[in-house]
C-alpha cells in the first residue's frame, strides 16, 4: 500500500508542478495575446461596413443612419443652380505708343517730301511745255529744250521713288500693326484718335491669349486691370488681331482699346475673357465639398433619407471657389455634403485603416 | 548560528530593540522621503534616434536617411536589434539593446556614432537626435491652453516661449509635446499672379529674401588700444521693410518682394493640431525622464505653472491644468490601499487579541508588521528600487504574512512561559524562553524560506511581464525575510522582556477552549474514516482543477486609473483639420457619457516626438470624474466603445493608461505565427508576400492571415519630363525647388522679435497649397526667361503610396501574421514551414524568416519550466530538511491541491478572470500552505521525537490541538489582512491586488480546513514518526 501512495503522490507532485509551470507561462504570454486580441476586438464591425456599402445607379453609396450622420457632424446644403458666363484669365500689356508717333512722324515726312517732288514735277512739266513752245518757233535750241525735259523726266523719277517709299512704308506699316492700327497712323481722319493714344488719353492694349485659346472678338467681352481683381477690371474695345506676341509661347493675340489714363506703357495686365458659347448652367460645388481620390475629384451627395453616394467630378469646370458641374448625374433633390466628406470616404473605404500600433 | 542569533538576542534585548526601533525610525523618515510612482520601469532598452526630413517622400527617407543611420550604428556592443520606420519626412530607428547594458552607456555610444552623420545625410534634414530617454509610463501630466480672445498663433507663442520652458526647467521633465497652435513665422506669400505678371520666377524671390533677412554678426576691429564690437543693424526686420527688397530691376524700374509677395505672419506647417473640450486648443504632454518619479515630478510641474497664473489670467487664457494626471491614481491608489492595510491590520490586531486573549503576545505580533515592512521598504530604497503600486502590492500581499513568524513563536513562548510556571521547579525565564523559540524555529525559518523561495521564478521572468511584477517578488521575499529576522531576534527579545514578568495567568484563551472540543469531536470522526475523507479530497480537488482552464484570463486586470485614452485612425491622407473636426464631434459625444469630466484630443504628431502618426491618427485623453466606482468606470468604457462603434470612418482603440503604455513598449508583432520575409526591392517583397499569406490561409488551423503591408497612403506623383526640362534649358533642381519653396517653403532666414527667435520662409499662400491643380499651376521660370505651369514640364497623377517602410536590423522588411485555433502551435508551424518552402520560391534575396509570439513563448517556457522545477525541488529539500521525511513531503503536498482549489472557487465567485496577479496569489498561497503544513507535521515530530509520546490518535489530536491556534491564527490573520483588499477590489489601487487577496483568502480556507481537519487523519494514518531521528539540523 506505502508504495502505491508513494507513487501516487509522486505522480501528483510532478503533475502539479508541470501544470503550475506550463499553466503560468501559458497565462503570462496568452494574457499578453489576449490584450491584444481584445483590443482588436474594439474594431470588429469590418463586416457591417461592408455591409453598408450598396451600388445605386452605378455609384457607390454609403448608408448611414440618420441619427449616425447628425452625431458625425455631416453637413450637406442643397444644391445651386447657377449659370456662370465663364471667363479664363490672359495676360495683357500696354503697348509703347512710341513707336506708332514715330512711324507716324516718318509718315508724314515721307507725304510732305512727295508733296514737294509733286509740285517740283508740275513746275517741271509747265517749264518743259514753255520750252516745247519755244523751241517750235525756233526760239529755244534743241540742246536747251533735250535738257528741259530731261531734268522734269528726273523730278518724274524722284516722286515715282518717293510714291514707292510711301507704298512700302504703308505696307510695313499695315504688316507690323494691321489694318486698324495701321489707320491710325496712316489716316488722317484718324488723326484725332491717334493724338488720344500718343497724348495717352487712351492706352493701346496687347492681349495675348494662352495657346490654347481662342478669341471670337465679335462675341467675347474682355477686361483688364493691373492688380488681380476681376472686381476692378475695365472693359477694353477691341481693335485688330496684332501681327506681334509679348511672348514665343502665347497663342493669339489682339489689339484692344483701353479707355483710361492711369495705365503706362509696359505695365502688365491681367484679362479676364469671357469664354466663347452659351451661358453654362449647372450646379455649384463649392470647394470644400470636393474630394480627390484615384487622381479625380469626387462629392458626396445625400440621397434619400440614409443613402451618401460618391460621384465623380470629372467633367466638371473649375471656377472661382469651386466647380460648375453641368452634368445630369445629380437629382434636384439630392443633398450636396458640404463637410464630413472624408469621413464617409474613410467609412467607405474602412477596411484599408490599418491598425497604428501594429508596427 | 541561529541558536546564537536568538540567544544573544534575548541577552542583549535592549539594544536588539533599540535597533529595531532606529530602524524603524529611520525607514519612517527614508519612507517619507522617498518618491511614488505608478509601475516599475518596465520599458525595454531602447534608444530611439529621430530625424526629420522635411519634404521627402517615404522612399526618400528610407535610402537617404533611415539606412545611413542604421548603417552608422550598426556594430555597436551589445545591440540587440535594431528596427525602424520610415514615413513621408520622418525616420525612426528604434535601437534595442541587450536588457542587461547599461541604458546610460548605450546612449553615449550611439551619440558619438550620430555626431559622424552630419556628412552623410542630405542637406536640411536632420540632425538625427536620440530622442529624450522617457519613463516607462512617459507621461507625467497632460494639461492644454484655450483661450476666447486670443488667436492661435499667439496662444502657440506664449506656449513655446513662457510654458514649455518653464516646465522643462523642472527636474525630470524630458520633454514637452506640444500638439496644436500655429507655429508663428514670417511669410512671404508668393503671388503667383505677380510672378506671371513681371516674369519672375520662384527661386529668383526665394533668393531675394534670403539676401535681405537674417540674423548675422560681424567680428569686431582690434588696435593696440581698443576692442569694439562690430553691431549690425538695418537689415530688414519688419514688414513694410521686407517689402521694399528689390527682387529684380527691369527698365530701370525695381520690383521689390512687396511687388510680387504678400508678406506677413502665417502658421507653419502643422504636423499635429489639438482640441480641449471640443473647443480648438493646444495640448501639452509633459514626458518624464528615465527613472523620474512621477508623483514629484507631477507636484514640481504644478508648482512651476503656478507662477504662470498672473500671466495666463491677464491674457485671458485658460490653463486645463490636468487633462491627464497620473498622479490622480498613485494618490487614490495609495490613500485606498493605505487605508485598507490599516483596516486589515486592526483585524490582524483584533485575531490576536482574541486568539491570545494578551494583549503582551498581541501587541508582540503587531509589532512583526512595521518593522518587516519597514526595514523591507528600506532596503529596497538603499537599492534603488522606487516605490512604486507593484512594490506596494508585495508589502500589501506580505502584510498578513509577516506576522506568522512572530505569530508562532510569542504564541509558543507564552505557552510555555505559562507551562512553566505550573512546573514545581521553574526553568528560568531566559532558558523558557529561549527553549520555547528554538522549539519552532525549524517550522519557522523553513517556512518562511520557503514562501520566499516559491517567489524567485517570478523575478526571473523575461519581458515585460518580468519587469513588472519582479518588483513586486522583491518586496515580497525582502518582507518575509525581514519578518523572519524579527521573529528570531526582536521577537524573543520582546517576549522576555514583556512576558517573562508578566503574570501569564494560566488560563485558555475562551476562544480556543470553546473551539477545541468541537475540534477534537470533528478529528475523531474523520479519523474513523480516513480512506472516505481523503477520496472525497481528491475528487474535489480534481473537480477544481478541471474547472481551472475554463477560467478566462487577462495580463492586468482593468485598472480603475479614471481615464482612457482612445486612439481613433480614419483613411491615410485625411487632414488635420477633418481630424480635429470628427474629434470635436468625436468629445462632444464623449463629453455626454455621464461621469466624463473632460477629453482633449491632439491629431497627428508632435514636431519632436518619436511616434509616425499621420494627420489621419488622433489619440483622445477621457478624464473621468475622481469618485467612479470601477463598475462605472467600465460602464463609461463601454460607452465609449459604443459610441466609436457607431461613429462612421474610425477604427478605434480605447485602454487604460497602463494597456497603452504595454501597448507602446511591445514591440514587433504579437500574434503566435509571423513569417518575416526580408528583401530588397518593395514590390517584389509585397508580391511574395501575397503568395505566402495565400499558402498560408491553406493550413489547418490558420485564423485571420494577414499581410501587414504597409498602409496606402494618397500622393500627388510629379514625374518631371526631361524632355521638356531640355527644351526650356532648366535643370530637374530648378523646378525641385521651386516645387519645394512654393508648398514645403524655404526656410530662408531667422528674425528675432524680442527673445524669441522666428523664421522666415518663402512659400505659396496657404490657399494656393491645397488641390492638386495649384501644384499643376505653379509657374516655374526657363531658361529663356517664361513663366510656364509646372505641368508643362512633368506629369503629375495621383497616386496611391507607401506610408511607411519597415526595417528589421538594417533589412526591408515584409510581415504575413496568423493565429492559430483547433490546433498546437508547433505541428502548425512545422506544417507552415514545410508547405512554403515547397510552394513558394525564395531567392538569396529574397528569404522568409519563422517567427512569432509562439516562438519566443516557447521559449520561455522552457526557462520558466526549467526554474520552476529546480525551485520545486529545493521547496522539496527544505522541507524533507525542516521534517526529515520524504514520506512526509509528499503528504504534505497533499495541502496544495487542495489550496488551489480553494483559489480557484475564489476566483469563480468574485467573478474575475485568471491574470498574471491571480497567479501570483496561488504563488503566494502555496507556500502559504506549506508553511501551516510544516507547523503542523514538524509539531507532531517534536511531540513524539522530543517528548516521546507514542504516535496514536490521541497524540495527533493532541498536536492538532495544539496547533489549532497558531495554524487558525496565523491562516486568520493573512486572510483578514487581504479581506478589505479582496472586497470590492475593481477599484484604484486594489485591481491588481484584488485578485490575489481573494485568491489566498479562498486558498487559505480550503488549505486550513484540509491543514486542521484531514491532515491529521492523514498523517495517523500514513505518517511514520520514529523517535530517534530528527530532522533538524541545528
Amino acid at each position: 500500500m506505502n508504495w502505491l501512495i508513494k507513487s501516487f503522490l509522486i505522480l501528483l507532485v510532478i503533475s502539479l508542478a508541470t501544470f503550475l509551470a506550463v499553466r503560468t507561462i501559458d497565462k503570462d504570454n496568452d494574457l499578453i495575446n489576449d490584450l491584444i486580441v481584445n483590443d482588436s476586438a474594439d474594431d470588429d464591425d469590418e463586416d457591417e461596413g461592408e455591409e453598408r456599402i450598396s451600388i445605386v445607379d452605378g455609384y457607390k453609396a454609403l448608408a448611414l443612419d440618420e441619427k449616425v450622420a447628425e452625431a458625425s457632424g455631416l453637413k450637406f446644403e442643397s444644391l445651386k443652380s447657377i449659370s456662370i458666363k465663364p471667363e479664363f484669365i490672359a495676360y495683357a500689356e500696354v503697348v509703347d505708343v512710341q513707336p506708332l508717333v514715330s512711324l507716324k512722324a516718318e509718315h508724314q515726312d515721307l507725304l510732305a517730301e512727295r508733296k514737294v517732288l509733286q509740285n517740283d514735277l508740275y513746275n517741271h512739266n509747265k517749264i518743259l511745255e514753255r520750252a516745247e513752245a519755244l523751241h517750235k518757233v525756233k526760239s529755244l535750241s534743241t540742246r536747251d529744250l533735250e535738257k528741259t525735259r530731261f531734268e522734269r523726266d528726273q523730278k518724274a523719277s524722284e516722286l515715282n521713288a518717293i510714291n514707292t517709299r510711301v507704298n512700302g512704308f504703308v505696307f510695313k506699316v499695315k504688316s507690323n500693326w494691321g489694318d486698324i492700327i495701321s489707320k491710325l497712323i496712316l489716316d488722317r481722319e484718324q488723326q484725332d484718335a491717334f493724338n488720344e493714344v500718343a497724348a495717352q488719353q487712351k492706352a493701346l492694349i496687347l492681349l495675348s491669349l494662352p495657346k490654347s485659346q481662342s478669341l471670337d472678338f465679335q462675341n467675347q467681352t474682355v477686361f483688364v486691370s493691373g492688380v488681380n481683381n476681376r472686381e476692378l477690371a475695365q472693359k477694353i474695345v477691341y481693335l485688330d488681331q496684332a501681327k506681334m506676341v509679348n511672348n514665343p509661347l502665347y497663342g493669339e493675340s489682339y489689339f484692344y482699346f483701353l479707355d483710361s489714363q492711369k495705365v503706362r506703357s509696359g505695365m502688365r495686365l491681367f484679362a479676364w475673357i469671357e469664354e466663347s458659347g452659351n451661358i453654362s448652367e449647372g450646379y455649384f460645388i463649392t470647394d470644400e465639398a470636393v474630394l480627390w481620390y484615384a487622381n479625380e475629384p469626387w462629392i458626396y451627395v445625400k440621397h434619400g433619407e440614409e443613402l451618401f453616394i460618391r460621384k465623380p467630378l470629372g467633367k466638371a469646370k473649375k471656377i472661382d471657389n469651386g466647380w460648375l458641374l453641368e452634368d445630369k448625374m445629380l437629382v434636384g433633390d439630392d443633398l450636396l455634403v458640404t463637410e464630413g466628406g472624408q469621413t464617409l470616404l474613410s467609412e467607405e473605404f474602412k477596411w484599408a485603416i490599418p491598425d497604428e500600433n501594429d508596427d | 548560528m541561529l541558536a546564537t542569533l536568538v540567544r544573544f538576542s534575548i541577552n542583549y534585548r535592549g539594544v536588539v530593540i533599540a535597533i529595531a526601533m532606529l530602524l524603524m525610525i529611520y525607514s519612517v523618515y527614508q519612507l517619507s522621503r522617498a518618491g511614488l510612482d505608478i509601475f516599475p520601469e518596465f520599458s525595454p532598452n531602447l534608444i530611439v534616434v529621430q530625424t526629420e526630413a522635411p519634404g521627402y517622400s517615404t522612399e526618400q527617407v528610407e535610402v537617404l536617411v533611415t539606412r545611413p543611420i542604421e548603417t552608422t550604428l550598426s556594430g555597436l556592443i551589445g545591440i540587440d536589434h535594431v528596427r525602424s520606420e520610415s514615413i513621408q519626412g520622418l525616420s525612426i530607428v528604434n535601437i534595442y539593446f541587450e536588457e542587461d547594458t547599461d541604458i546610460y552607456r548605450n546612449r553615449q555610444l550611439v551619440s558619438e556614432r550620430l555626431a559622424g552623420l552630419i556628412n552623410l545625410l542630405p542637406e536640411g534634414v536632420g540632425p538625427a537626435v536620440p530622442v529624450p530617454m522617457a519613463s516607462s509610463s512617459a507621461t507625467i501630466l497632460t494639461m492644454g491652453v484655450t483661450s476666447s480672445s486670443k488667436d492661435m498663433m499667439e496662444l502657440r507663442s506664449m506656449v513655446d516661449w513662457n510654458l514649455v520652458p518653464t516646465i522643462l526647467s523642472v527636474p525630470g521633465v524630458a520633454d514637452v509635446n506640444v500638439f496644436g497652435g500655429d507655429v508663428k513665422q514670417l511669410q512671404i506669400q508668393i503671388d503667383e499672379n505677380k510672378l506671371r505678371q513681371f516674369d519672375i520666377g520662384i527661386n529668383e524671390v526665394a533668393d531675394a529674401a534670403k539676401q535681405a533677412t537674417g540674423i548675422f554678426g560681424a567680428g569686431f576691429i582690434e588696435n593696440s588700444n581698443q576692442r569694439l564690437s562690430l553691431s549690425l543693424t538695418g537689415l530688414p526686420e519688419q514688414i513694410d521693410e521686407l517689402e521694399q527688397v528689390v527682387v529684380k530691376h527691369i527698365d530701370g524700374v525695381s520690383i521689390t518682394l512687396g511687388d510680387v509677395a504678400n508678406i506677413d505672419y502665417g502658421a507653419e506647417p502643422s504636423f499635429g493640431a489639438g482640441s480641449i473640450l471640443g473647443k480648438e486648443g493646444i495640448v501639452l504632454m509633459v514626458i518624464g525622464q528615465y527613472g523620474a518619479n512621477t508623483l514629484n515630478v507631477s507636484n514640481a510641474v504644478e508648482e512651476a505653472i503656478q507662477d504662470l497664473d498672473d500671466i495666463f489670467a491677464e491674457n485671458d487664457i485658460k490653463l486645463h491644468p490636468t487633462l491627464f494626471r497620473p498622479a490622480n491614481y498613485i494618490e487614490r491608489s495609495v490613500s485606498s490601499i493605505t487605508g485598507h492595510l490599516l483596516i486589515g491590520g486592526l483585524f490582524v490586531v483584533a485575531v490576536l487579541v482574541i486568539f491570545l486573549f494578551n494583549f503582551r503576545t498581541a501587541f508582540i505580533s503587531v509589532m512583526a508588521i512595521p518593522l518587516s515592512l519597514l526595514t523591507a521598504i528600506l532596503v529596497l530604497l538603499e537599492l534603488g528600487v522606487n516605490l512604486n503600486i507593484m512594490v506596494i502590492g508585495g508589502l500589501a500581499i506580505a502584510l498578513g504574512e509577516v506576522v506568522d513568524d512572530a505569530i508562532i513563536d510569542t504564541e509558543n513562548i507564552f505557552r510555555r512561559l505559562r507551562q512553566n510556571k505550573l512546573l514545581s521547579k521553574p526553568l528560568p525565564m531566559k532558558e523558557v524562553v529561549y527553549n520555547a523559540s528554538m522549539e519552532v524555529r525549524g517550522s519557522v525559518v523553513y517556512a518562511s524560506f520557503i514562501v520566499a523561495l516559491v517567489f524567485v521564478p517570478l523575478l526571473h521572468l523575461s519581458g515585460i511581464t518580468g519587469r513588472l511584477f519582479a518588483p513586486l517578488g522583491m518586496a515580497y521575499i525582502l518582507s518575509i525575510m525581514m519578518s523572519l529576522l524579527v521573529a528570531l531576534t526582536v521577537t524573543p527579545a520582546l517576549c522576555y522582556v514583556l512576558l517573562a514578568k508578566d503574570k501569564l495567568k494560566n488560563i485558555e484563551p475562551p476562544l480556543i477552549n470553546m473551539l477545541q472540543p468541537y475540534y477534537e469531536k470533528a478529528l475523531t470522526l474523520i479519523s474513523r474514516s480516513p480512506y472516505l475523507v481523503i477520496i472525497s479530497t481528491i475528487l474535489l480537488c480534481l473537480s477544481g482543477l478541471s474547472i481551472l482552464p475554463s477560467v478566462g484570463g487577462q495580463f492586468i486586470p482593468n485598472l480603475r486609473e479614471g481615464h482612457y485614452i482612445v486612439h481613433t485612425s480614419s483613411i491615410s491622407g485625411t487632414s488635420l483639420k477633418e481630424s480635429i473636426r470628427v474629434g470635436n464631434q468625436v468629445s462632444e459625444l464623449f463629453m455626454d457619457i455621464p461621469g466624463v469630466v473632460s477629453v482633449s484630443l491632439w491629431s497627428g504628431r508632435a514636431e519632436r516626438g518619436a511616434d509616425t502618426f499621420g494627420s489621419h491618427y488622433s489619440e483622445f485623453e477621457v478624464d473621468l470624474d475622481i469618485n467612479l466606482s470601477g463598475s462605472e468606470q467600465q460602464q463609461v468604457l463601454d460607452s465609449i466603445r459604443d459610441t466609436l462603434n457607431n461613429f462612421p470612418g474610425l477604427r478605434y482603440e480605447a485602454h487604460n493608461f497602463l494597456s497603452e503604455r504595454i501597448h507602446e513598449t511591445i514591440s514587433g508583432y504579437t500574434t503566435p505565427i509571423v513569417v518575416n520575409i526580408y528583401g530588397n526591392d518593395l514590390d517584389a517583397l509585397d508580391k511574395k508576400a501575397t503568395e505566402v499569406a495565400a499558402v498560408m490561409k491553406k493550413i489547418e488551423g490558420a485564423s485571420s492571415v494577414q499581410v501587414q503591408s504597409s498602409t496606402p497612403t494618397p500622393l500627388l506623383q510629379i514625374a518631371l519630363r526631361l524632355d521638356k526640362l531640355k527644351e526650356h534649358g532648366l535643370t530637374p533642381l530648378e523646378v525641385v525647388d521651386s516645387i519645394k519653396t512654393g508648398f514645403e517653403g524655404l526656410s530662408v532666414a531667422k528674425y528675432q522679435e524680442d527673445n524669441r527667435i522666428f523664421n522666415v520662409v518663402v512659400s505659396l499662400p496657404e490657399n494656393k497649397r491645397q488641390t492638386p491643380n495649384d501644384v499643376r499651376q505653379l509657374p516655374i521660370k526657363t531658361a529663356g526667361g517664361l513663366l510656364l505651369p509646372l505641368e508643362e514640364f512633368a506629369d503629375i497623377r495621383q497616386q496611391s503610396g507607401r506610408y511607411n517602410i519597415l526595417h528589421q536590423d538594417g533589412q526591408r522588411l515584409q510581415s504575413i501574421t496568423s493565429n492559430v485555433i483547433n490546433r498546437d502551435i508547433v505541428s502548425f508551424m512545422d506544417d507552415l514551414e514545410d508547405t512554403i518552402f515547397a510552394e513558394v520560391e525564395f531567392t538569396a534575396e529574397i528569404y522568409p524568416e519563422f517567427t512569432g509570439a509562439a516562438i519566443e513563448q516557447a521559449k520561455a517556457k522552457e526557462e520558466l519550466i526549467v526554474l520552476s522545477t529546480l525551485v520545486l525541488a529545493i521547496v522539496m529539500m527544505l522541507i524533507y530538511i525542516a521534517i526529515g521525511s520524504f514520506r512526509h513531503v509528499l503528504l504534505m503536498l497533499i495541502n496544495l491541491p487542495f489550496a488551489l482549489v480553494g483559489g480557484v472557487i475564489a476566483v469563480l465567485i468574485t467573478g474575475g478572470g485568471l491574470s498574471v496577479g491571480s497567479l501570483v496569489g496561488f504563488v503566494t498561497l502555496f507556500g502559504i500552505t506549506i508553511r501551516n503544513s510544516i507547523m503542523l507535521v514538524s509539531h507532531y515530530q517534536y511531540l513524539v521525537q522530543e517528548e516521546g509520546l507514542p504516535w496514536n490518535l490521541e497524540v495527533a489530536i493532541q498536536g492538532a490541538k495544539e496547533r489549532l491556534p497558531s495554524i487558525l491564527m496565523t491562516a486568520l490573520v493573512t486572510a483578514l489582512a487581504m479581506l478589505p483588499i479582496a472586497i470590492n477590489s475593481d477599484n484604484p489601487g486594489r485591481e491588481i491586488m484584488g485578485p490575489m487577496a481573494a485568491i489566498i483568502i479562498g486558498g487559505l480556507a480550503s488549505s486550513t480546513i484540509l491543514n486542521l481537519l484531514i491532515m491529521p487523519a492523514i498523517m495517523l494514518k500514513f505518517g511514520r514518526f520514529n523517535k530517534k531521528k530528527s530532522g533538524y539540523l541545528i
